[in-house]
């Protein structure tokens, strides 16, 4: 593990030690936020294959019926019975905020005055195969929308996820254990100067009784 | 209208029911021919090759003018030049037109429409043109019942 | 005169005999089923020279293939016919086709597109496109330049594209009544009498079934068939498994009764079209021995309507790889 460039001081000892508890903080946080966005992101994604399953059946049962239409109909009469539509669907997108995810919100309001009759043809020359498929349709149209939010939410929720992983992975496996080798480096350059200190100290001590004392010529000199 | 009384009055009656016996019979028939070819020139127009059948059936109904002019040509027969014959016979010679005119006529009529049926079946199936000439000759029996009529009636003149 | 008026038809009749026996029996409709894929069902229709083009066209031209067909039999009744403008009341809706397309566009700021267009029509679209420019109707019957007025109207009024529908199919029948009745066949009365009959009950039924009431349905009826008004608004009272009763003493009865227990049983009123093809394609049968008339031709053009119909549903089921008994539970009695 790589260490830290850094000036082995005390002071930069300290500084290290701050920024390896907040560190710790941080990925503590990072690490409850994980869970709790992998907990969410669950849950919508189970909804959305609800929602998913939910809309697929009906657009199936709604283009058998489109089919059968389709058949029964001449092209020009089906083309003219839906070139004109009845009804419009004004569509608002909102935003919120969902554990710091900033989410659609769909807001959509129908221009129609009867919600029973969205037909815009005749039933003289039409099948009734195609009201079955339109009303299929209209029924499934509100779970498409909600189905369209909540698969951008969960699109936007799993990005955030695989952020917030990278930074807890960052800290767990880079940061804090840099931080903690380079701590432990410059404990261990310190006291490796500590000792060396000591030694110098007890060489100078020697050298200063030597002065004071002269006992190298006592010792030559014979009693 | 002095003939009416005069002698020529039988011979009168004997030449208006050969005319009759022709011009009915011959009216009927061309009408019925006429349909039938016309009926026969729609199936021709998409399969020529069913001419034969097609025109056998057209044929059928021509008979009745030939019976009209049989009985024509016996009525008028009967007639002498510069004997002329007496109301009695002159009215049976009438008369003998009589059921060959009018059933010639109804039958050729008829048997016309009974041919464009046959030339139906001829244009569903091309061999079915014996059974539509089978067809068509019931018809033409009571033509022929009504020409024996018309000669036995002629032979009492 | 010596022709008489039925007489006049008999070269065409006999001309439509002969082609009769070249339509679809149900046993080539049988094999289209059964093909193995939507291309040999398609090769089917090449053996038998359906449209103009179907030698050199793939699968998914069927559409136009079905459409040359169609106009190959208005091209052969036009020739036929001894008085070609007694077809008139057959092909007139597709000008009211053309219209509600002109008007809708018209209406929606949308240019026509020609695959919106029916054809063979009385009045050429491109002559009907001139008259929407101009804004001036005159060279068309009165009853479609009032119904042109009407839609003008009522689209201002409530912004409807509905009510451009329902106005114009309302004038599309009168306008086939008034073409019958003067026409004064009782053959072709009755089949309009028919259209309109089974027109109004399919209306009742879908206005049930999408729940709206009676004001709704009452603009929606069309007139002029065999039943008033009084008798459809007794009939809306009703549920659908006492239509039957109300039908018991008409010619619909045994429709009404087949109908309803279709409906029972596949909660859609597609079973109830397909009888009502049926029932007019069981009417058509009866010119079937007729020799002289116009009733033949009728049939043929109609029925030939029909054939095009089944092929189309065999088309579409097939490219989309429908079950065959999807495909043979929708398919239409077949005329031959």
């Amino acid at each position: 593990m790589a260490v830290l460039n850094v000036n082995p001081t005390r002071m930069e000892m300290t500084k290290l030690k701050k920024r390896l508890a907040v560190a710790r903080r941080g990925h503590k946080l990072l690490k409850d936020k994980r869970d709790e966005l992998m907990k969410i992101f669950l849950d919508v994604v189970k909804k959305n294959k609800e929602l998913r399953e939910q809309v697929e059946e009906l657009l199936t049962q709604s283009y058998e019926s489109f089919l059968v239409a389709r058949a029964v109909m001449s092209s020009e009469v089906l083309e003219e019975a839906l070139m004109f539509p009845k009804q419009s669907v004004e569509l608002n997108v909102d935003t919120t905020n969902l554990m710091s995810v900033s989410v659609p919100k769909f807001k959509y309001s129908e221009t129609s005055v009867d919600s029973d009759n969205i037909f815009p043809y005749g039933f003289a020359t039409t099948s009734s195969d195609l009201d079955y498929s339109m009303q299929i349709l209209a029924s499934a149209l509100p779970l498409m929308l909600e189905l369209a939010e909540s698969e951008k939410t969960a699109q936007l929720l799993a990005q955030e996820i695989e952020k917030t992983r990278r930074r807890v992975n960052a800290l767990e496996y880079v940061l804090i254990p840099q931080l903690e080798e380079t701590i432990k480096y410059i404990t261990m350059k310190l006291e490796e100067n500590e000792r060396g200190n000591i030694t110098r100290l007890m060489k100078v001590k020697d050298m200063m009784l030597e002065q004071t004392y002269k006992y190298r010529e006592r010792l030559k000199t014979p009693q | 209208m002095e003939f009416l009384q005069g002698d020529l009055i039988g011979t009168i009656l004997a030449v208006l029911g050969a005319a009759f016996a022709f011009v009915l019979t011959g009216i009927g028939s061309s009408r019925a021919v006429g349909v039938a070819g016309q009926a026969g020139a729609g199936v021709l127009t998409e399969d020529p090759d069913r001419f034969v059948p097609v025109m056998i059936l057209q044929a059928l109904p021509s008979t009745q003018a030939i019976y009209g002019f049989v009985i024509a040509f016996l009525i008028i027969g009967n007639i002498v030049t510069g004997q002329p014959l007496d109301f009695g016979s002159g009215l049976i010679l009438f008369l003998a037109s009589l059921p060959v005119g009018i059933v010639g006529y109804a039958s050729a009529v008829l048997q016309g429409r009974v041919s464009v049926a046959g030339i139906h079946m001829v244009a569903k199936q091309a061999d079915s043109m014996i059974r539509g000439v089978i067809l068509a000759l019931m018809v033409e029996m009571f033509a022929i019942l009504s020409l024996i009529i018309s000669i036995l009636i002629i032979g009492k003149a | 005169m010596i022709q008489s008026m039925d007489t006049k038809y008999a070269y065409a009749v006999s001309r439509i005999r002969v082609i009769e026996q070249q339509m679809l029996s149900g046993n080539v409709l049988q094999r289209m089923i059964e093909a193995e894929s939507a291309e040999e069902a398609f090769k089917v229709l090449k053996e038998v020279n359906y449209g103009f083009s179907a030698n050199d066209s793939s699968v998914f031209d069927y559409e136009r293939i079905l459409n040359e067909e169609f106009d190959k039999v208005y091209q052969l009744l036009m020739e036929i016919a001894p008085n070609p403008e007694a077809f008139d009341l057959f092909f007139i809706k597709n000008d009211y086709h053309n219209l509600k397309v002109y008007l809708k566009a018209e209406l929606s700021n949308q240019d026509v597109h020609n695959q919106y267009l029916a054809k063979p029509s009385l009045y050429s679209p491109a002559k009907i496109g001139d008259m929407f420019r101009e804004r001036v109707f005159a060279d068309l019957p009165k009853i479609m330049v009032e119904a042109i007025g009407a839609c003008f109207e009522a689209f201002s009024k409530t912004a409807d594209p509905q009510l451009i529908d329902i106005i114009m199919d309302q004038a599309l029948y009168r306008h086939m009544s008034a073409l019958a009745s003067k026409l004064g066949n009782e053959f072709i009365s009755q089949i309009v009498t028919i259209n309109i009959d089974l027109a109004n009950l399919k209306i009742v039924l879908r206005t049930k079934l999408i729940n709206q009431g009676w004001d709704f349905l009452e603009q929606f009826l069309i007139p002029g068939g065999s039943f008033g008004i009084d008798f459809y608004q007794d009939l809306f009272e009703y549920e659908f498994k006492d239509f039957p009763k109300a039908y018991a003493e008409t010619q619909y009865s045994q429709l009404a009764i087949a109908s309803m227990e279709s409906y029972k049983y596949t909660d859609s009123l597609a079973g109830f079209e397909m009888l009502c093809d049926n029932y007019l394609v069981n009417l058509l049968k009866q010119t079937k021995f007729a020799i002289f008339g116009i009733e033949p031709l009728v049939t043929y053009l109609l029925a030939k309507e029909m054939e095009i119909k089944n092929v189309r549903i065999i088309m579409v089921g097939k490219i989309n790889h429908l079950a065959q008994d999807v495909i043979r539970e929708r398919l239409r009695e077949t005329y031959v």
